[in-house]
């Protein structure tokens, strides 16, 4: 925009109106600025002023005038349609269009900053040696990255040589604040960079630091927030005295009600109140929502904690070195407590306090509970619960992310080959253990654990029944989604590897799953780009992302040859009718399973508590009014009808099978 | 096998698995309510019972099992 001096003049009005300057020629206005609108000013140092007196909407959508209003400003650049009313200190500041600032004692940048970004944070291991590089578009899987592979020097070295970059190129001695933002009540906001459409109401205290908003995905950041060395991605709300040190806000992050938070960064839907954090990973959708509870050290995603809930880094002698794994899906009970190093395997529940340390992470849906203060593991326990088939449907559900770059990379399926891949492991454990355990024997030990001997060969028929739903899921959607028609033919040509070899190993990258042959592909893709950059190391892990279907399908094909003997070549309809049958035959069975679950819900231990003052029959109706009922759960009706569906499909797919 | 053997080691499962004298187990007994097992012990009690009859339960049926009298009636269909 085009700036010119103020004329005599407006320089005279403006003074009428009680303003004043230390040096009115250093101030400059757009073509058509209007002195109406500003009153009890001080402009010092060098501003750029715009048309502010323009049209913008105020919080109730009403129409309101632009202006400036007892305020005093250093060296900031005002654009057209902007509200500046009551700020003590604006200094160095770009503010945008459509802009509101008002009743804030400080906004200003005080020498060079970035913003939050390249502030380096210790996650995962307090003592150091994990070290994460904040920025403003970091995602669980770059993350992932830094702080996982800290044993492969190059790909250290070219990550943070890409961050420090990006870093770098955000520097600056003026902050910006974003188009249709809003800011009131505030205390100081230094070196903050504010994006569009975020709305900062009421924070005590901000520094260093990058707040993102986008028009579908504002960013909230409200009442006392004190937040220091920090990035707010979009669509997020920080509120209600949250306390963030070294702490990374993903996008459609909930975080409130008091919760702490110091070097630690927060993933895509997750949410924090109440509780505190110290040095965590919280991949996507890790929820703590209770007083007490301490999540520290750890790596944790798709997680749900308990209140109380705590982790112990402690039993060391050379500084707090321990850190714990809580693989997707997992949950601690209420005042449950694990004594880091552990390694939980996914969709596992955690009851009671923990005082040995274990790997299970190839036995998952795990409940993990204390006996006589041991931990005992009931393999696959999990699996036929109705939270585990509640939760993984709740998520994809509640993905807050509304804008138009979702950073973080998010495989939802409750079984993925990640899973499965730890699945068929669990059935090799189980076996191997059932077959050299002694009849005599009440428990044996694994990684840690104590293992009920009874449950090792029913818990492995669980995990068995996973398996066959998994395959079956994968061989139908491989089928329904055929252009062709159906013949043997195409069928053994779905039974190709993609040129790809199949892989042993499968990792969850925070949310992306994928197999670990690729990822290190991938890896050394990434060490010899020449003027690596953020944007195209991102767009190695989207191809990793994107890929997912391939790799999946060819990981079926491998535990078709492994497990049932079907190859490309041996392939008949009649294997295909055994994976059909089978699936259709597991997966109501599951089904049921869950609905049993589902049905304690409403026994009679669940009606404890109710029809205070009644008999058994107000006790009923008095549930029933308020928990409903079996059989009109939505859930439970959910179920029944997926057991039809099943059939249906079961029946329509092997009679296309038998045409063949 | 005799109704009253199969309860009779129905029993002993139970007692073993829920840590309970044989004589507190009652023919009618509700393993949840009566017994207190919880969702592992159920799952045991499937297990054990699996293995002292050398049988194998239908585990989505099995696991609706909720008293003594009904696990010695659904074990009979499998004997």
């Amino acid at each position: 925009m085009e700036y010119r001096k103020l004329s005599p003049e407006e320089i005279s009005g403006l003074e009428q109106q009680g303003c004043t300057s230390d040096n009115w020629t250093e101030i400059r206005v757009s073509a058509s600025f209007d002195i109406s609108k500003i009153y009890k000013t001080a402009f010092n140092g060098s501003c750029r002023i715009g048309l502010v007196n323009r049209a913008l909407s105020g919080s109730n959508g009403e129409e309101i005038k632009g202006g400036i209003y007892n305020s005093v400003l250093r060296n900031a650049t005002l654009e057209d349609g902007v509200l500046i009313r009551n700020v003590h200190l604006l200094e160095n500041y770009h503010v945008e269009t459509d802009v509101i600032i008002e009743n804030v004692s400080e906004l200003l940048v005080d020498g060079e900053s970035a913003f939050g970004n390249g502030v380096e944070i210790d996650v995962l291991n307090e003592g150091g040696g994990r070290e994460l590089l904040l920025f403003d578009r970091l995602s669980s899987q770059l993350a992932y990255l830094m702080v996982i592979y800290r044993h492969d020097t190059a790909l250290m070295k070219l990550l943070k040589g890409a961050i420090e970059k990006y870093s770098k190129e955000k520097r600056s001695i003026t902050g910006r604040v974003g188009s249709g933002s809003r800011i009131s009540n505030c205390n100081t906001i230094q070196n903050v960079f504010i994006g569009f459409d975020v709305t900062i109401k009421g924070a005590q205290y901000l520094q260093n630091g990058t707040i993102i908003g986008e028009k579908d995905a504002s960013t909230f950041v409200g009442s006392g927030v004190i937040a220091k060395d920090f990035i707010i991605q979009s669509g997020s709300v920080v509120d209600t005295g949250a306390l963030l040190e070294g702490t990374f806000v993903g996008q459609g992050v909930k975080i409130g009600k008091q919760f702490s938070s110091e070097n630690s960064v927060f993933f895509a839907n997750s949410e924090g109140f109440h509780s505190e954090a110290v040095s965590v990973f919280g991949g996507p959708y890790t929820v703590t929502h209770h007083r007490s509870t301490l999540l520290i050290a750890g790596m944790y995603s798709f997680f749900n904690a308990g209140s109380g809930t705590n982790q112990s880094n402690h039993m060391y002698k050379l500084g707090p070195l321990h850190q714990g794994i809580v693989e997707r899906g997992s949950k601690t009970g209420s005042f449950s407590y694990l004594l880091w190093p552990c390694k939980v395997g996914p969709y596992s529940v955690v009851m009671g306090k923990h005082g040995g340390n274990f790997d299970t992470s190839n036995l998952p849906f795990s409940y993990l509970t204390v006996e006589n203060e041991k931990t005992f593991l009931t393999p696959a326990m999990n699996l036929i619960t109705v939270g585990t088939r509640r939760d993984s449907t709740k998520w994809p559900n509640r993905d807050r992310r509304k804008g138009t770059t979702k950073l973080d990379l998010i495989h939802f399926d409750l079984l993925n080959p990640f899973v499965m891949n730890k699945v068929l492991n669990g059935i090799d454990i189980l076996t191997e253990l059932y077959e050299k355990t002694p009849k005599e024997r009440e428990v044996v030990n694994y990684n840690g654990v104590r293992i009920k001997r009874l449950m090792l060969k029913s818990c492995k028929k669980y995990y068995e029944m996973a398996l066959h739903i998994f395959i079956g899921d994968q061989v139908f959607n491989k089928i329904e989604k055929l252009n062709a028609p159906v013949t043997m033919e195409v069928l053994k040509g779905l039974m190709k590897n993609n040129n790809t070899e199949p892989e042993a190993e499968w990792v969850d990258m925070a949310g992306l799953v994928t197999p670990g042959g690729q990822l290190n592909d991938t890896i050394s893709r990434i060490k010899t780009m020449k003027d690596a950059d953020v944007l195209k190391i991102e767009n190695k892990l989207l191809a990793l992302f994107e890929n997912y279907e391939i790799y999946s399908w060819n990981f079926v094909c491998q535990v078709m040859k492994e497990r049932f003997g079907i190859t490309k070549e041996s392939l008949n309809s009649d294997h295909l009718e055994d994976i059909i049958l089978r699936w259709k035959e597991n997966s109501i069975r599951l089904n049921n399973m869950i609905l049993s679950d589902a049905k304690k819900e409403f026994d009679a231990n669940s009606k404890i508590g109710f029809g205070l003052g009644g008999d058994d029959a107000v006790k009923n109706a008095d549930f029933e009014k308020v928990r409903g009922n079996y059989n009109e759960n939505s859930f439970v009706k959910g179920l029944h009808e997926e057991n039809g569906s099943i059939e249906t499909r079961a029946t329509d797919m092997i009679k296309k099978l038998e045409e063949l | 096998m005799e109704k009253q053997e199969v309860q009779s080691r129905v029993k002993k499962v139970v007692s073993r698995v829920l840590k309970m004298d044989e004589s507190e187990i009652a023919d009618e007994a509700n393993f949840i309510f009566d017994l207190g097992a919880d969702s592992m012990q159920s799952l045991e009690l499937v297990a054990g019972f699996e293995e002292e009859f050398d049988i194998e339960m239908d585990q989505d049926k099995a696991l609706e099992i909720q008293s003594i009298d009904g696990a010695v009636e659904f074990i009979e269909v499998y004997l």
